[in-house]
């Protein structure tokens, strides 16, 4: 794959991956974005070991998730919410409190079942991609999503009783 | 039903990124970075591997040298030792 190539692969999966880190990180874009980036860095330095040009997508899935749980173990946990609230900025208030209870919900998951709740529902992946981009087995995939939906059970009920 | 409610959310999910246009050029400085360490690592490994192969010509020449004068300095040597004996002996 040439530069250009990767760059192109690049464009067409910047959005979509970003949008996933976002989630996993529960609302914290530019930790987001830099998670993203660097993904983005390891897979060009690593081209060589990208048998299929068609499986790029899944292939930096993988990458971010990686990069995601390596950053997600050195900090040992993520900031709370509550206390990223005063650093709102007055211009995105709005905007961050739109998925503010969504991203509330998501922290009470664990990242794995966060990243396949997120890789099932979001990208629409199968639950024999979401192994092999998590690198484990098809069973834990499956108890990650069971415990995953059961968490986010109380959120969707509040969403059902608010538009009652 | 739970997985569909599940569903529908991640497809209301649009979260405000930052501009493409960004994201993109960090992405093709973190790039231009990578490839010139890149390059000067090419280039570092190229003249540590012809040091290599000088240092590893230079130590061959000098060792048939040596070896080829190894009985005209062994002649020396036995001279050298002999002279020193003889002096030791006389004036020691």
């Amino acid at each position: 794959m040439t530069r250009q190539q990767f760059t192109s692969n690049v464009e067409a999966t910047q959005r979509a991956l970003r949008r996933f880190l976002v989630a996993l990180c529960c609302g914290d874009s530019s930790r987001a974005d830099d998670i993203a980036q660097e993904s983005y860095l390891k897979a060009y330095l690593s081209l060589d070991k990208l048998d299929d040009p068609c499986k790029f997508k899944p292939w930096v899935f993988r990458i971010a998730y990686n990069t995601f749980i390596s950053q997600y173990r050195k900090t040992d946990c993520l900031c709370p919410l509550e206390d990223a609230k005063v650093n709102i900025a007055p211009d995105i208030a709005d905007s961050g409190f739109k998925y503010q209870a969504l991203y509330l919900a998501l922290e009470m998951l664990t990242p794995k079942e966060r990243t396949s709740i997120l890789l099932y529902y979001m990208q629409g992946y199968s639950i024999k991609e979401i192994s092999q981009i998590e690198n484990t087995s098809e069973s834990a995939v499956k108890q990650h999503l069971s415990r995953g939906r059961i968490h986010l059970r109380d959120f969707i009920q509040n969403i059902e009783d608010g538009t009652r | 039903m739970e997985q569909d409610d599940i569903k529908k959310i991640f497809d209301d999910f649009a979260p405000e990124l930052d501009s493409d246009e960004n994201f993109m050029a960090i992405f093709q400085r973190n790039i231009n970075a990578a490839e010139l360490i890149r390059r000067h690592s090419i280039l570092m490994r190229r003249r540590n591997k012809r040091a290599l192969v000088i240092a590893s010509l230079a130590g061959f020449v000098i060792g048939v040298l040596f070896s080829l004068a190894l009985p005209w300095v062994s002649g020396i040597v036995e001279g050298i030792h002999l002279n020193a004996s003889f002096a030791l002996q006389n004036f020691g």
